[in-house]
């Protein structure tokens, strides 16, 4: 493994960079005059890149199928979610189902 | 107070980025016990904790490092993971408020408290939820690592009880309601596909990005 010396520095880079990440988009959006229609854009983009990670993490670990307890699981809480249930339910169910399909011997 | 910005909150809210947070804990836990048993010291998860505060990157630093790359490669990887914080950055910029503030308000910026806080129907309900979960996660995530690392053998792995499920899940019961209409819908959704079918083929966090795309097909109409 790396010298401690590098590794900090990696991880000063890391955090320095996800910092500015974070403050440029804001900074952006800031300077920014939108029109109602760039707004609507705006939070079309953030429910786009959610629907993205969320949906990438259900199926993906790493580069390969997460399997399919995974997949069960956030799949009744999407169910659930069309149901109206409340959100810790959903929570809550999404947890018990994955771990229910794991204990049966589903990958 | 810092209290009463909260109090817009429905109770259920609460509860849910409660469960949130505590969620995150749990995950914490087994980060701060991977990252000790790959032999790092508890300075190396615990300052990722608290000064990257982005999960998944952190675990592509830890585990790129401990695979004896280079902590540069490390960082690079873990920064395309994180490039997805410059849009949400734009979306939630009425959410992070002025002054000194500000700074805080961006590095509390993460997947969840940017669900929590785009998803709520008003504007002080959307920044009381953007705070209350990203400070929330602020403090349960690196206080899991910490604890991880001298307890977290005696935890459950988190894909026995189905954490790994919770995140995803969260996330989409989240933005549901923003997915009926039906031209944040077709974005979404194609974006979407594109994203899921670039991930074999491209570095991680790379395709998350790929999913902006999808905005181009309503742009014509309009």
């Amino acid at each position: 493994m790396s010298q401690p010396y590098w590794i900090m520095i990696g991880i000063a880079l890391l955090a320095g960079g996800t910092f500015l990440l974070r403050l440029v988009g804001f900074k952006l959006g800031s300077r920014m005059q939108l029109s109602a229609s760039a707004q609507t854009l705006l939070s079309d983009a953030a429910t786009t890149l959610l629907l993205a990670v969320a949906l990438t993490v259900t199926l993906f670990e790493g580069q390969q199928f997460a399997g399919f307890a995974r997949v069960i699981g956030v799949g009744c809480a999407l169910f659930l979610a069309w149901r109206k249930v409340p959100l810790i339910v959903i929570i809550v169910a999404a947890a018990a189902v994955t771990a229910l399909l794991r204990g049966l011997g589903v990958s | 107070m810092r209290f009463r910005r909260f109090s817009p909150l429905r109770a259920d809210v609460v509860k849910a980025i409660a469960l949130v947070c505590l969620a995150d804990g749990l995950v914490g836990i087994s980060y701060g016990s991977l990252a000790s048993g790959y032999g790092f010291p508890l300075w190396v998860p615990l300052a990722l904790s608290l000064l990257v505060l982005a999960g998944a990157s952190e675990f592509i630093f830890i585990g790129i490092v401990a695979g004896g790359g280079s902590p540069f490669a490390a960082a690079a990887a873990g920064l395309l993971v994180n490039a997805r914080h410059l849009p949400f950055g734009i979306a939630v910029k009425e959410l992070i408020g002025q002054g000194y503030q500000r700074y805080l308000g961006c590095h509390i910026m993460n997947d969840e408290s940017v669900v929590f806080g785009v998803s709520q129907s008003s504007l002080p309900e959307r920044k009381a939820a953007y705070w209350l979960c990203g400070i929330g996660i602020t403090i349960c995530w690196p206080l899991g690592v910490l604890l991880g690392t001298s307890v977290g053998t005696l935890i459950p792995d988190p894909h026995v009880i189905g954490l790994d499920a919770v995140f995803p899940a969260i996330l989409l019961a989240l933005i549901f309601s923003a997915l009926k209409k039906i031209k944040t819908l077709m974005s979404a959704a194609s974006g979407t596909l594109i994203s899921l079918i670039t991930v074999p083929f491209v570095p991680v966090g790379l395709p998350v990005l790929f999913s902006l795309l999808g905005l181009l097909v309503r742009r014509r109409d309009k």
